[in-house]
């Protein structure tokens, strides 16, 4: 047999009919499997839904089983530490008070006024009548800085 | 014929895929059947297909799109099939002689010996012979199909053809 002759009766075998009754098992079948799948899948998503609620509600309850009797009725041991007669207080934050004055200045010759002041710069009027324009004191007693002017 | 067989179908079914089942089922039926080689395989498989069109909806661009869907489906379950049965054809229980009382008997006899040799054939090459020679596919919509290349198709038919004209000559 050449390639011709199998390509025509391939060519043949193209036109032959199926058989009636295989077709007809084939729709029946098809209308079949189409009427029970719409059942199927009308429910489909509902069964899904349904399918997620029960596993989350089985986990739920597994967690809930899991979890010790105890830890219900006793609190937990930091608590149970911090509870007896020593009842949670507010902490009152302490008044600010105006801060001790530091006496830099303690050994001073000057007179005790002057320990409230800035004990590094001081600015002075000059005195009415010398010549003394800035006094500055300085931490060391013995160090006084005065600018005098005309 | 068909309108009888439609008025069967529930009323439940969509009226275009009535259309559809009835214009294209002998096509499907036909290569499922030249491809697994007898007609209670090619039957269920052609359930499959319809049933996955349904879902699927028969909402295409155009008939050549269908069709296209509709070979792929079907090669693809019939591959599916061969692979999981294992089991080696039985192609010479055609009936063409119930089919076409005017055929010869040599010329039906030598369609049954081509049908057996098409059986001893890869499930691939198989199929693309039936897509080519049987359904009269070009090379390019069977590469499409079968998801190979356009050469591929060429190369298994002409090998395919080569082996079943040394069968048969064989048999001579």
């Amino acid at each position: 047999m050449t390639e011709h002759e199998i390509r025509n009766l391939f060519r043949e075998m193209r036109d032959e009919a199926i058989p009636p009754d295989s077709i007809v098992r084939v729709r029946d079948a098809v209308a079949g499997r189409i009427e029970s799948g719409s059942w199927v899948s009308r429910f489909h998503g509902w069964w899904r839904i349904a399918g997620v609620l029960l596993a989350a509600a089985s986990i739920v309850a597994v967690l809930l089983f899991m979890r010790p009797s105890t830890a219900v009725d006793e609190p937990a041991p930091g608590i149970a530490a911090r509870q007896p007669e020593t009842p949670f207080e507010r902490t009152v934050p302490p008044e600010r008070s105006a801060p001790t004055p530091v006496n830099v200045l303690r050994g001073a010759k000057h007179p005790a006024r002057r320990a409230t002041q800035r004990p590094v710069r001081r600015l002075e009027t000059p005195a009415a009548g010398d010549g003394v324009l800035i006094r500055i004191e300085t931490p060391d007693p013995n160090v006084v800085i005065v600018l005098v002017g005309d | 014929m068909d309108a009888a067989l439609m008025s069967d179908l529930p009323r439940t079914v969509d009226d275009s895929f009535d259309r559809v089942v009835c214009e294209r089922e002998a096509q499907v039926l036909r290569v499922a059947y030249r491809i697994l080689g007898n007609w209670t395989d090619a039957e269920d498989t052609a359930q499959d297909v319809f049933v996955r069109l349904y879902r699927h909806g028969v909402k295409f661009p155009n008939d050549a799109a269908m069709g296209g869907w509709l070979y792929r489906v079907t090669v693809n379950l019939c591959l599916d099939r061969l692979r999981s049965s294992r089991t080696p054809l039985n192609l010479p229980e055609l009936r063409c002689q119930e089919l076409s009382a005017e055929a010869s008997a040599i010329r039906e006899e030598q369609k049954q010996k081509l049908m057996t040799a098409l059986g001893t054939l890869p499930a691939k090459e198989r199929a693309a012979v039936v897509l080519r020679e049987i359904e009269g596919l070009s090379t390019a919509d069977v590469a499409q199909i079968l998801g190979s290349k356009e050469g591929t198709v060429r190369s298994q038919v002409a090998r395919a053809i080569a082996h079943l004209r040394a069968i048969l000559k064989r048999e001579e």
